[in-house]
């Protein structure tokens, strides 16, 4: 079948809607994801350690940077800058497989419309 | 958390009523200021006990997870005052309890969480200072055959008191357990629900593999008389008697969590030869029982918490007079659920009930033959401390509350409780005599 190129110029910008739909998360929602999954050992306040840092300001941030916290060496040496595919990437999997030798525990966010919600979440944290 | 609960009921001679004693359970400002985290994030509710899936890893890890600052002190102090407003009886309000706490991380691996506590009996009004629900732990991350796992041991002063579910009697919510005493010789739970509580001495090892599935055996043995006496305040009437030889204890659980939600799934067992309070033989008890719990966490707006517990104690008594029974079985129930909305205002429900079969009436359950029970309570509190940004925070928590606790069966019946019928001189009192209303302030730092 051949498209007009009005047809397939509505399909592509259908399909780039859906696709930030699908990565731009929902703030509110991801603030709930945050309380259930995170809120334990992370504080949201600037410079509130608990058993984990403060996700403020995390999005953009270089791993390990925060001042006040002593984090594992594996997460010094990692070299990371927590944007939001790294974010996801260490998010969606057991934190000791996505960086073997982190403190962190956490077992993975699986579900992917929760994770693209939490980490819309955390980027307003600043 | 502190709530007080049906532990006694004593006969007083005329115009004395049944009343009931109280128990305790925390949640502490150290471990909060210890983890940075707040009390919401170990206790449903924001005061102790109702652990989330995080409080019990905190426990069970040996209360030592921290922010990683230096200089935390590991103590707390906490106070409750009560409102009683009984059936039958003068209402009366007053300091119950004071306490002071070692509570939090002592050394790398090594944590407790002790209390030494002034305690008015609200029976008697007499004072006393006791050490009570008491736990030392060590505990050590490691891998099994490549498994996570959580290796550790307990010294604790209580069958319970080290659990780190919060679901058997000894830190369960609410804590249930009745000691039906009418002329010194009659009693109405078993080791696990309270017999042993704060007059034994624990040593057990455990471990957690796979943040599922844990295993513990220990020992307990009790104290002399003078010394339970000198340390716990009890007075000889309440010690358990010596215990015998290897008195083994038994626990397993299954935790599943889900972070929103979580099951707990779990076994018990006891067994001790305890001396009689007339001397003579000692008696054999076997204690096993089963235990569940379901928490709804959510986003903490709207939370659940239920738990059910059964106990069942098989006695072989050694000193067996003419015409008395040579063994009995107690069984103990109970079930509890708690509604808490925004970490703010809880409601709860809560009912025991303990049975036997027939014993021997008029040598150890006058004048009923057996010392049944069956009480409901209901409450309605409130903790406007306890979250990350409250007031206070992390140096202070507090708790009020509401709580009425009715009888419908005790000692064996629902009327005549004592045995009226048998001595005229005894006040002829119901099951309902003995329910109160219970107003409660609870303050910890």
């Amino acid at each position: 079948m051949k498209l007009s190129g009005w047809t397939a110029a509505c399909l592509a910008l259908q399909c780039a809607g859906a696709w930030a739909q699908s990565n731009i998360g929902d703030v509110k929602r991801g603030a709930d994801v945050f309380a259930s999954q995170c809120a334990e050992c992370h504080s949201t306040r600037e410079g509130k350690q608990k058993k984990g840092p403060s996700v403020f300001g995390t999005v953009g941030r270089k791993a390990a940077s925060q001042p006040g916290f002593e984090f594992s060496e594996a997460l010094r040496a990692s070299g990371w800058t927590w944007d939001q595919e790294r974010l996801a990437f260490y998010l969606s999997q057991p934190s000791k497989k996505a960086n073997p030798g982190s403190k962190m525990k956490y077992d993975g966010l699986t579900d992917q419309k929760d994770l693209s919600d939490l980490i819309a979440y955390l980027a307003t944290l600043k | 958390m502190i709530l007080n609960i049906p532990r006694r009921a004593r006969w007083l001679g005329a115009g004395a009523t049944a009343v009931l004693a109280a128990s305790t359970a925390q949640a502490m400002p150290s471990f909060t200021r210890q983890t940075g985290s707040e009390c919401v994030a170990c206790h449903m509710g924001g005061v102790g006990p109702q652990l989330t899936p995080y409080g019990i890893r905190f426990k069970l890890g040996g209360y030592t997870d921290t922010d990683g600052k230096p200089g935390k002190v590991p103590l707390s102090a906490r106070f409750q005052v009560n409102a009683y407003n009984p059936n039958t009886g003068d209402a009366t309000t007053r300091l119950d309890q004071a306490a002071v706490l070692l509570a939090g991380r002592l050394y790398d691996n090594v944590g407790a969480m002790a209390s030494v506590e002034r305690n008015t009996d609200n029976t008697t009004g007499v004072t006393t200072t006791e050490l009570r629900k008491s736990d030392f732990k060590f505990a050590k991350e490691t891998k099994i055959a490549g498994r996570d796992a959580v290796v550790g041991a307990s010294l604790n002063n209580g069958p319970g008191a080290q659990d780190p579910l919060g679901t058997l009697p000894a830190s369960g919510f609410p804590v249930v357990s009745n000691e039906s005493r009418a002329f010194g010789q009659q009693w109405a739970h078993s080791l696990l629900s309270g017999r042993l509580a704060n007059r034994s001495v624990g040593v057990s090892g455990f471990v957690y593999l796979d943040d599922h599935w844990y295993g513990e055996l220990g020992h307990y043995s009790a104290m002399a008389p003078s010394t339970a006496d000198r340390l716990f305040g009890q007075d000889p009437v309440n010690y358990p008697g010596r215990m015998h030889g290897f008195s083994p204890y038994a626990r397993m659980f299954y935790m599943q969590d889900w972070k929103t939600q979580f099951v707990t799934a779990g076994l018990v067992g006891m067994q001790s030869r305890l001396d009689t309070a007339q001397g003579g033989p000692s008696d054999k008890l076997r204690n096993v029982g089963i235990d569940f719990s379901y928490g709804f966490i959510g986003t903490r707006e709207h939370q659940v918490k239920a738990r059910a517990v059964f106990l069942r104690e098989r006695r072989d008594y050694g000193l067996v007079p003419a015409g008395a029974l040579p063994s009995a079985t107690l069984f103990e129930s109970t079930f509890s659920a708690n509604y808490i909305y925004r970490n703010l205002v809880g409601l709860m429900y809560a009912e025991t009930r303990t049975r036997s079969n027939n014993d021997s009436p008029f040598f150890r359950y006058f004048p009923n033959g057996q010392p049944g029970a069956k009480l409901r309570f209901a409450g309605l509190y409130v903790t406007p401390w306890g979250k990350e940004d409250s007031w206070g925070a992390p140096w202070a928590n507090v708790r009020f509350g509401i709580y009425h606790f009715k009888f419908s069966r005790f000692n064996g019946a629902s009327s005549d409780l004592f045995g009226n019928a048998f001595v005229p001189s005894i006040p002829n009192l119901s099951a309902r005599d003995i329910g109160f209303t219970q107003i409660t302030a609870e303050v910890s730092f």
